[in-house]
C-alpha cells in the first residue's frame, strides 16, 4: 500500500511539475503579448505586429504542452486520488469545475480564434481576443489556487457523515492562503516571462543576428520590468508566508510552539505519527529564494548597462542574461515543492492524510504502468517542445509560422541560419482578397 | 432539482465533445487516406485546424463537471476503468503535442511521422471512448459506489463491438464534415467515403445492439428500454441519412451525422435514468444521479455560476464556427 502511495505521488509530482514549467511561461508571455499587441492595435506599426507574432509563436508552442499535461493532471484526481474526491469532492471540486468552464473552456476557444484570426480579423477585435485569453488565464490561476488553497488551508466547510460539505462559498473564494499564493504566482510568472524574453533577445544581440532593433526593443520592454516583478514576487511571497506560518506551521519545521501545539491536536484526533514534512521541503524554500537573488543582481546590472545601448557590446553580460533563464524555472519548481511537500503528510491539511486520499484497492502494477506511460510521454514531449521553442527562438522574427499570410515565405528553407546583418526583412504580404474577413 | 440540471450539463458537454471532437478524431483517422498530395493535405489540415482547440476543450469541461458536480462518479467509476482512461489520456496528450508540432518541424519526413502519431492517437481515442460507452451501457459490478478494475468487464463483446462502432461513426462524421467544409477533389472523395462508410457504421451499431440485447447483464442495464430503443433507431437512421444529403443539405448533413456521434450520451442517459450507474450486484447497489452528485449545497451555489456563463461560452464557440464558415482550401490558414 505504501508503495502504491509513493508511485501515485510520484506520478502526480511529475505531471504537476511538467505542467507548471509550461504554465509559468504561458502566463508570463501572455502578459507581454497583451502589451505588444495593444501597442500594435493603437499605433498600427508593423514593428509591433512583428513583435507580437514572434513572441506569440513561442507562446503558442509553449502552450501546447500546458494543455496536454493539464489534461493528465485533471484525470488523475479520478484515477489515483479518488479518496480525495470522495471525501472532499463537494468542496475541492467546485473551484476546479468553475476553472474548467469559466476560465479554461473560454481560454482555449478564444486562443483558437486568436491563432487563426491573424490576417482575417480587424486589428481591434483580434487584440480584444488576446486580452480575453489573458484574463481567462489569470482567472484559471485564481480558481486552481482556490482548490489548492483549500488543500493547504481548508475553509468554508463542515464534516458530516464521512464527507465534507460546502458551507461558505465566499470563504472558499476569499481564502487568504489561496489569494496570497495566486498573487505570488502571477508575479513570479511575469518574472519567468521577462527572463524568457531577456534570454532570447540577449542571444540574438550577442550573436549579431541582424535583428538588433527588433530584439533591443523587446529587451527594453522586459529588462526594466524584471527587477520590479522580482521585488513584487518577494513581497507577495512574504505576505503568503505570513499567512502560511499561522495556517500550516508544520511546513516550517519543529521550531515553533504553534507547530508543536498543532501536532498534539493532530495526535489526539488521528493518533500518533510523524506530522512534519520531509526535510527537503524546507531546503526547497532556499532553492527558491537563492536564484531570485541572482536574478535580481543580473537584471539590475543589465539594466544599468542599457544606457546608450552599452549592453549590446557586453558579450559576457549578454551571455549571462541568456544563461539566467534557468533561474526562474529553478525557483518556480522549488516554490511548488516547498508548498506541496511541505503540506505532507496531509492531502487536506489537518483533515485528510495523503495515504487516505489515494484510490482504495489500487494495484501496484496498475499505478506503475500508468506512471511509466505518463512519465515517458510527458518527459519525451517536454524535450520535443523545448527543442521547438529553441528552434523558433533562434530563427528570429522572420521564421514565425503564426500569423503567416497564405503564400508568405517563411525561413523554413534557410533552416535556422541567422540572417545576415543588414539584409532587409521580407514584408508581410497582405491577405489575398478571397479570404473572408470576420 | 440541481442534480438533474448538473446531469444535463454533464450530458451537454459530453455530447458536445463527441459531436465536435468526433470531427477531429475522425479526420485524424481518415485524413491521411483522403488527401493524395501536399495541397490536399493542407486543405484537410485547414478544414479542421481552426476548431481543434475549441473542440477538445469540451472534454476538459465535462471532466471538470464530473469533478465538481459528480464526485460519486469521479471516485466510483474512473478508477474502475483505469486502463481505459490511462490509454485515452495518454492518447490525448500525444495528439495534442503531435497536432501542434506537426508543421513546426522541417521537412516531409517529420511531418509524416507526426501525422502517423496523430492517426494512432485518434484511433486509440475513438476505440477507448467506444469501449467506455459499451461498458457503461450495461449493468456493471459497482458495489458500495465503487467499481473494481476487471478485465472481463472492460473487454466484454459489447464493449469491443462498441469500440469498433465508434471508429466507424467518427470516420463517417469526419467524412461528412470534410465533404461540407472543403471543395473539389477532397470534398468529392470525402462524400464518396461517407457513403461507403454508412452501411459499415450502421451495421456495426446494429450488431452491437443485437449482442447487447442478447447479453442478460447488459439487458439489466436498460432500465428504460423503449426510449433507449427509439433513440438507437434514430441514431441508426442518422448514420444512413447523413451521407445521402451532403449535396442537397450542406451543413445540415453535418448536424445529422453529429447527432449520430453524440447519441451514445443520450443512450446512456435514457437507458439508466434516474440511475446514473446500474449495478449487476442488485438494484440496491445502483448509483442514482442524486447519489452520484455532489452535495446540494455545492450544486446550488456553483450551478448558477455555470448557467450564467454558459451562454457566453456557447457564444465564443459559435463565433469560432461563424469565423470559419467559408470553405477551406490549400490557401486557407492552416496553422496546425
Amino acid at each position: 500500500m505504501d508503495d502504491v502511495l509513493v508511485l501515485a505521488r510520484l506520478q502526480f509530482a511529475i505531471t504537476a511539475i511538467a505542467h507548471y514549467l509550461f504554465v509559468a511561461l504561458t502566463l508570463g508571455l501572455v502578459t507581454y503579448l497583451v502589451v505588444m499587441q495593444t501597442r500594435w492595435a493603437v499605433t498600427g506599426k508593423e514593428t509591433h505586429r512583428r513583435q507580437t507574432r514572434f513572441w506569440g509563436q513561442l507562446y503558442v508552442i509553449n502552450y501546447a504542452m500546458g494543455i496536454g499535461t493539464g489534461i493528465v493532471m485533471e484525470f488523475q484526481f479520478g484515477l489515483t486520488w479518488s479518496g480525495l474526491t470522495h471525501f472532499v469532492g463537494n468542496v475541492f471540486g467546485a473551484p476546479l469545475a468553475i476553472e474548467t468552464l469559466v476560465a479554461f473552456f473560454a481560454e482555449s476557444t478564444l486562443l483558437g480564434l486568436w491563432i487563426f484570426g491573424w490576417n482575417r480579423m480587424g486589428r481591434t477585435l483580434h487584440t480584444v481576443l488576446l486580452w480575453l485569453v489573458a484574463l481567462t488565464a489569470y482567472a484559471s490561476v485564481f480558481f486552481v489556487l482556490t482548490a489548492n488553497g483549500f488543500l493547504n488551508h481548508p475553509v468554508g466547510y463542515e464534516t458530516k457523515d464521512g464527507t465534507v460539505r460546502l458551507t461558505d462559498f465566499t470563504a472558499l473564494l476569499t481564502n487568504p492562503n489561496a489569494l496570497s499564493a495566486s498573487a505570488h504566482i502571477l508575479a513570479a510568472a511575469v518574472v519567468t516571462g521577462s527572463f524568457f524574453i531577456i534570454a532570447v533577445s540577449a542571444w540574438h544581440l550577442r550573436r549579431r543576428t541582424g535583428h538588433d532593433e527588433f530584439f533591443w526593443s523587446s529587451m527594453k520592454l522586459a529588462l526594466p520590468l524584471a527587477p520590479v516583478f522580482i521585488l513584487a514576487t518577494a513581497a507577495l511571497g512574504g505576505w503568503q508566508i505570513d499567512h502560511s506560518v499561522r495556517q500550516t506551521p508544520t511546513k516550517y519545521g519543529e521550531r515553533s510552539d504553534r507547530a508543536q501545539a498543532l501536532v498534539e491536536t493532530f495526535t489526539e484526533k488521528f493518533g500518533p505519527g510523524n506530522y512534519f514534512p520531509p526535510g527537503f521541503s524546507q531546503t526547497a524554500e532556499f532553492v527558491m529564494i537563492i536564484p531570485a537573488l541572482f536574478m535580481m543582481l543580473i537584471a539590475v546590472t543589465g539594466g544599468l548597462f542599457m544606457i546608450k545601448r552599452n549592453l549590446i557590446r557586453r558579450k559576457v553580460l549578454l551571455w549571462l542574461l541568456t544563461a539566467a533563464l534557468v533561474l526562474p524555472y529553478v525557483s518556480n519548481v522549488s516554490g511548488w515543492i516547498f508548498r506541496e511537500v511541505g503540506r505532507q503528510p496531509w492531502a487536506v491539511y489537518g483533515v485528510l492524510k495523503t495515504e487516505d486520499a489515494v484510490t482504495p484497492g489500487l494495484g501496484f502494477g496498475t499505478v506503475l504502468t500508468s506512471l511509466l506511460v505518463f512519465g515517458t510521454l510527458v518527459v519525451g514531449l517536454l524535450i520535443v517542445d523545448w527543442a521547438l521553442l529553441l528552434r523558433f527562438a533562434r530563427r528570429g522574427p522572420d521564421g514565425s509560422h503564426l500569423g503567416r499570410a497564405p503564400g508568405e515565405k517563411s525561413e523554413d528553407t534557410a533552416a535556422d541560419l541567422p540572417r545576415q546583418a543588414g539584409e532587409p526583412a521580407p514584408a508581410a504580404s497582405s491577405p489575398p482578397p478571397s479570404v473572408p474577413t470576420f | 432539482m440541481w442534480h438533474n440540471i448538473w446531469y444535463a450539463l454533464l450530458g451537454l458537454f459530453l455530447a458536445g465533445y463527441l459531436a465536435l471532437d468526433g470531427i477531429t478524431l475522425g479526420t485524424g483517422i481518415i485524413g491521411g487516406r483522403l488527401a493524395r498530395d501536399d495541397a490536399e493535405r493542407r486543405t484537410v489540415a485547414a478544414a479542421t485546424g481552426p476548431f481543434f482547440l475549441g473542440n477538445e476543450v469540451w472534454l476538459v469541461a465535462a471532466a471538470g463537471i464530473t469533478l465538481g458536480g459528480f464526485p460519486g462518479l469521479e471516485s466510483g467509476v474512473i478508477s474502475g476503468v483505469y486502463p481505459v482512461i490511462v490509454c485515452a489520456v495518454a492518447a490525448l496528450l500525444v495528439r495534442e503535442a503531435a497536432t501542434q508540432f506537426r508543421r513546426r518541424g522541417s521537412g516531409e519526413r517529420s511531418l509524416r511521422r507526426w501525422d502517423a502519431l496523430v492517426r494512432f492517437a485518434c484511433l486509440t481515442l475513438a476505440l477507448m471512448w467506444g469501449l467506455l460507452g459499451g461498458v457503461l451501457i450495461g449493468a456493471i459490478p459497482v458495489k458500495d459506489g465503487h467499481l473494481p478494475i476487471d478485465a472481463a468487464v472492460l473487454l466484454q463483446p459489447v464493449a469491443i463491438l462498441s469500440a469498433l462502432t465508434a471508429v466507424a461513426v467518427f470516420a463517417l462524421h469526419a467524412a461528412v464534415f470534410l465533404a461540407v467544409r472543403t471543395e473539389g477533389s477532397v470534398a468529392g472523395r470525402a462524400a464518396g467515403l461517407a457513403r461507403r462508410l454508412a452501411p459499415a457504421a450502421a451495421g456495426l451499431a446494429a450488431l452491437t445492439a443485437l449482442v447487447a440485447v442478447a447479453d442478460s447483464t447488459v439487458r439489466d442495464g436498460l432500465l428504460n428500454p423503449l426510449p433507449t430503443a427509439l433513440l438507437f433507431l434514430a441514431a441508426l437512421a442518422a448514420l444512413l441519412l447523413a451521407p445521402r444529403i451532403i449535396a442537397s443539405a450542406g451543413w445540415k448533413a453535418l448536424l445529422v451525422s453529429g447527432f449520430a456521434a453524440l447519441s451514445p450520451v443520450l443512450l446512456l442517459g435514457a437507458a439508466h435514468f434516474p440511475q446514473a450507474l446500474v449495478s449487476s450486484a442488485g438494484a440496491g447497489e445502483d448509483v442514482s444521479v442524486a447519489e452520484a452528485a455532489a452535495d446540494p449545497s455545492t450544486l446550488a451555489v456553483v450551478g448558477p455560476v455555470v448557467l450564467l456563463v454558459l451562454p457566453v461560452l456557447l457564444a465564443f464557440q459559435a463565433m469560432q464556427w461563424w469565423a470559419h464558415r467559408a470553405k477551406a482550401d490549400d490557401r486557407s490558414p492552416a496553422y496546425f
